[in-house]
């Protein structure tokens, strides 16, 4: 494979496309096939043979396209129409109207002003929900593989480095650890086995943009990881996929046989001295696995607990070796930055953030889905022009970002641009970009002992103060939710989620205090609420005026005022 | 303890392909109880000895391994698994409300199994754009209301009616 | 001849090798700083937490025992903060599992029950969670009573460093993990273990001890212990 072969099939590849008189993309996301799309796909399909113009109809599953919220979504070209809510029913109108007779159905499709598609700034899904994901020439047709082509074809490893840096490019896991940094920190390892490590553990609840980016676009990740390699020096990479996503299992492992087919991954890739392979990995349901020294002990066969750091994998990492550990969405955005350019990236986001960042905006917002935003954007701009407003013209009450490493965010903060150092300075952290909007039928003191719980489950048990205090915070916030705690009770709280933050071993035990932290902060009175008046305003917990009632209640009963 | 040795029927011969594409590696551990989970529905036992043997691993190791990670399980499975999604947006939409609903009618603990069923909360599935989310065997379904626990639990247990 | 690094510790100067630990080098000269999962002659795991410093320019406590000394390093292993810390470890640890002293047959020689007294933890803020462990005395001479294990993973270590028969290991996770042997038999029924009984000169609870054994001779402990270290240290 030389930069030639590769032009060609991507020209090849394109012709084959314009060839087609039109192309029918179904979402294909997790969530569009658990609403249906197979079938839908099938229909689709059966119309146009009953039509007689199967042969000129491209029709193709695709990733995520985004508007998880209106799915099952569909997308007809020439003219780029979505439609929402698809059914197979609506096959048979589509084809004949739309696609044979060339108009498009108005009073179904998404308007072309759309505000969700509008307001974002693609560059990581550029290509999601547009391209076939099991087919490795379309992700060459569009441009793939070509970053990696000129990073070892004409750029030296520094260089690449460097550019990285330039770019500001930033841990997108959540840690915002600058990358070029970490991996210069790995290139200058003396080890000669190093190792590059995409962390596609995507453990936090309500976060589900690795997912899709696994799904709906493995190889832009996997060039990135073979620019890191080339960048640091290593010679193999391992993914490691949440073993709760098969499918992105089964299309990363597609994507590897598929790229080493074409001599994209393997040895000496576009006849430079450079080689590179990649193995799949596959979680088995441990949070604590995505923390980077837990994680590089499952690769390893072993208990997925972590290590005290330092020394950090940079240093020490993969069976004692330099290994660079990059999130799903910082490797995707490699590609992008050889392509065009530090100072292209540079100029989306903010000064100390730049680029763009994914968010899974879920909960109680009218559009939800995977949207990708310029760092900076403000939380109202998300949630209320991009997201449309809460549900069922709701109030808002708080938004959530971060998981449980992260913290709920008042109205009053709304209007703070969306960046590591706003977000912390909120109380909460950008973590990997889950986003739960809430409003008034969630309550936060039940929210914060769902966090609890969350950690306490998945607390690894090494260390005393996460196996131990997690569950004593979670003891003390359910007093709460039952109204039963004493003041002294509320003291306790709070000095054991500084002293669990202080002490523990890892980020999972560090982080778990900050949801209740972030909530005594912001809703205080609510906590009042619930364990001087035994009153939950959410009617969500069972408050009782005493011990025996809240025990024998357990957790049935929703609002029950006294 | 002394563990009978594999049977050499078609679902060993799987294992023992992954044992030597791995090359008897202890680093493929996981990979080898993922492998033995597929083909046997759990991890008896009999087979977690066999690998443990064949990776030279203390068994120990191997017990502590299988029983740190949610995904394994070493216990036989039921006929049907229904997984509640707990992951915050479904949270948020509602999901301890189906939670509870399956708690009654399957008279079982989450996590819990009862004769024929085995209820699981998950942290997150991944699909928060349509919470809560329900997954009834192979089956998704989202935006899910009590009524649908209800009627799948009843399905489940009565598949004539 | 390895290099040496100064370093202050709690306003003293002092000097270690290169490579050694801040612990390693706190106690060379006399300063105690209190440790559980950590014993000399086994592999540390940072595990404890009960030996965090503060460590100036670093805004996280750093747990000593596997911190490595730097050059103008300065370290204070003493301060209210830490030692409440240590308390609240002290008192999370007593809430977890079933610690009766008074019934106990290490009372009076527990490095649990010491430590509990050094670092000033009189009560316990925290509801005892009272869970229903067994206690396994399925092996001819040696007992496991999980109710008074607090899962530092000693026995876990010696078992597979020193005596390399790598009988026990630790299974389940979080609050619900407990100490396996082999998979999951009952002890006694373990084929790999040797009966060496170096499980028990390490554990720092009475969660490990010898059948039959009467309360006043637990004190023995102690002595095989330092023997034990010894041999450690010279096969290192």
């Amino acid at each position: 494979m030389t930069i030639e072969d590769l032009y060609q099939i991507g020209a090849l590849y394109r012709e084959q496309l314009a060839s087609f008189r039109a192309e029918i993309q179904i979402c294909g996301s997790g969530t569009c096939r658990s609403a249906g799309a197979a079938e839908i796909q099938r229909a689709f399909e059966s119309v146009c043979e009953e039509e007689g113009i199967r042969p000129e109809i491209r029709i193709v599953t695709t990733g995520c396209m985004g508007l998880c919220g209106q799915g099952p979504l569909l997308r007809v070209l020439p003219g780029d129409v979505t439609y929402t809510r698809i059914t197979a029913g609506d096959a048979e109108r589509i084809i004949r109207e739309h696609v044979i007779n060339g108009k498009p159905l108005k009073e179904r499709m998404l308007p072309e002003d759309y505000p969700f598609f509008t307001r974002q700034t693609p560059v990581v899904l550029e290509h999601m929900g547009r391209i076939d994901p099991e087919s490795i020439e379309d992700y060459i047709a569009h441009g793939g593989y070509e970053a990696l082509a000129k990073a070892v074809t004409y750029q030296s490893p520094e260089h690449i480095i460097l550019e990285i840096r330039n770019a500001g490019l930033r841990g997108r896991g959540g840690g915002g650890y600058p990358t070029g940094l970490k991996w210069d920190i790995v290139r200058r390892g003396t080890s000669q086995q190093k190792y590059v490590v995409c962390n596609a553990d995507e453990g936090d609840p309500g976060a589900f943009m690795d997912r899709a980016m696994l799904e709906g676009n493995p190889h832009a990740i996997l060039e990135g990881m073979a620019v890191a390699g080339y960048a640091v020096g290593a010679t193999q990479g391992f993914v490691y996929v949440r073993g709760e996503y098969p499918l992105a299992v089964d299309r990363m492992k597609r994507a590897i046989t598929e790229a080493e087919r074409k001599q994209l991954l393997g040895n000496r890739i576009f006849d430079s001295g450079f080689s590179f392979r990649v193995d799949l990995r596959m979680g088995a349901g441990a949070f604590v696995s995505g923390e980077e020294t837990a994680l590089l002990h499952s690769i390893e066969g072993k208990r997925g607990q972590p290590n005290p750091r330092p020394p950090y994998p940079s240093q020490v990492g993969l069976w004692g070796k330099p290994t660079v550990v990059n999130n799903v969405e910082t490797f995707a955005n490699v590609a992008p930055i050889i392509h065009r350019g530090a100072r292209w990236f540079q100029g989306i986001g903010t000064k100390r953030s730049t680029g763009t960042k994914v968010f899974a905006l879920a909960g109680r917002v009218r559009d939800t889905g995977l949207i990708e935003v310029p760092m900076g954007t403000t939380l109202r701009e998300v949630i209320f022009d991009i997201g449309g407003g809460i549900t069922d013209g709701g109030s808002f009450k708080a938004v959530q970002t971060g998981g449980p490493s992260g913290g709920c965010i008042p109205e009053k903060h709304l209007d703070i641009p969306v960046d590591y150092e706003s977000l912390a300075q909120a109380g909460s952290i950008m973590g990997s970009g889950g986003m739960i909007v809430m409003d008034d039928s969630s309550c936060m003191v039940d929210v914060a002992a769902y966090f609890m719980e969350f950690c306490q489950s998945e607390s690894c048990g090494k260390c005393i103060p996460c196996r131990v205090g997690t569950v004593q915070l979670s003891r003390l916030l359910d007093r709460i939710r039952r109204g039963v705690a004493s003041e002294q009770d509320i003291e306790t709280l709070e000095e054991l989620c500084v002293m669990v933050k202080d002490t523990s071993l890892c980020g999972l035990g560090q982080a778990a205090p900050n949801p209740v932290i972030s909530a005594l902060h912001f809703f205080r009175p609510e906590f009042e609420r619930h364990y001087r008046d035994h009153v939950c305003e959410a009617g969500v917990c069972p408050v009782h005026s005493t011990e025996a009632a809240g025990d024998a209640a357990g957790i049935e009963s929703g609002g029950a005022h006294v | 303890m002394e563990y009978t040795p594999p049977h050499t029927d078609s679902r060993h011969k799987q294992l023992d392909r992954a044992l030597s594409r791995h090359q008897g590696r202890p680093e493929a551990l996981i990979e080898l109880l993922h492998t033995a989970q597929d083909v046997f529905g759990y991890l008896p036992r009999d087979v977690l000895a066999y690998i443990a043997d064949a990776l030279s691993l203390p068994r120990s190791r191997v017990f502590g391994v299988a029983s740190f990670y949610p995904l394994f399980s070493l216990e036989k499975p039921r006929a049907h698994e229904m997984t509640i999604c707990m992951g915050t947006a479904c949270y948020v939409n509602g999901a301890a409300a189906l939670l509870r609903t399956a708690h009654e009618e399957c008279q079982c603990e989450e996590n819990g199994t009862t004769d024929s069923l085995r209820l699981r909360s998950a942290h997150c599935l991944g699909a928060c754009g349509r919470g809560p989310l329900l997954q009834v065997d192979h089956r998704t379904i989202v935006d899910a209301r009590t009524e649908d626990v209800s009627n799948a639990i009843a399905e489940l247990q009565d598949p004539e009616g | 001849m390895s290099e040496i690094r100064t370093l202050t510790i709690d306003g003293e100067m002092i000097s270690a090798p290169a490579g050694a630990t801040v612990l390693d080098a706190a106690r060379e000269h006399g300063i105690r700083i209190p440790t559980l999962c950590h014993l000399d002659g086994l592999s540390d795991t940072g595990a404890c937490r009960l030996c965090l410093v503060e460590i100036e320019g670093n805004n996280r406590l750093q747990p000593a025992c596997v911190t490595r000394v730097e050059e103008q390093m300065v370290v204070r292993s003493s301060s209210p903060r830490i030692e409440k810390y240590r308390r609240m470890i002290l008192e999370l640890l007593f809430a977890e599992g079933n610690h009766v002293c008074a019934v106990c047959v290490v009372n009076g020689h527990c490095d649990l029950q010491d430590l509990a007294y050094d670092v000033g933890m009189d009560h316990v803020r925290f509801d005892y969670l009272h869970p229903q462990r067994e206690v396994d005395s399925s092996h001819d001479r040696f007992v496991l009573d999980h109710n008074r294990c607090i899962l530092c993973a000693r026995c876990v270590r010696v078992c597979d460093e020193i005596e390399g028969a790598q009988t026990l290991d630790i299974a389940g996770r979080g609050v619900a993990s407990w100490i396996v042997s082999d998979l999951e038999e009952r002890w006694g029924e373990a084929r790999s273990c040797t009966s060496c009984g170096k499980c028990l000169l390490v554990c720092p609870t009475g969660s490990l001890f010898e059948k039959g054994l009467r309360h006043a001779d637990s004190s023995r402990k102690a002595d095989f212990l330092r023997y034990m270290v010894n041999v450690t240290r010279r096969q290192k």
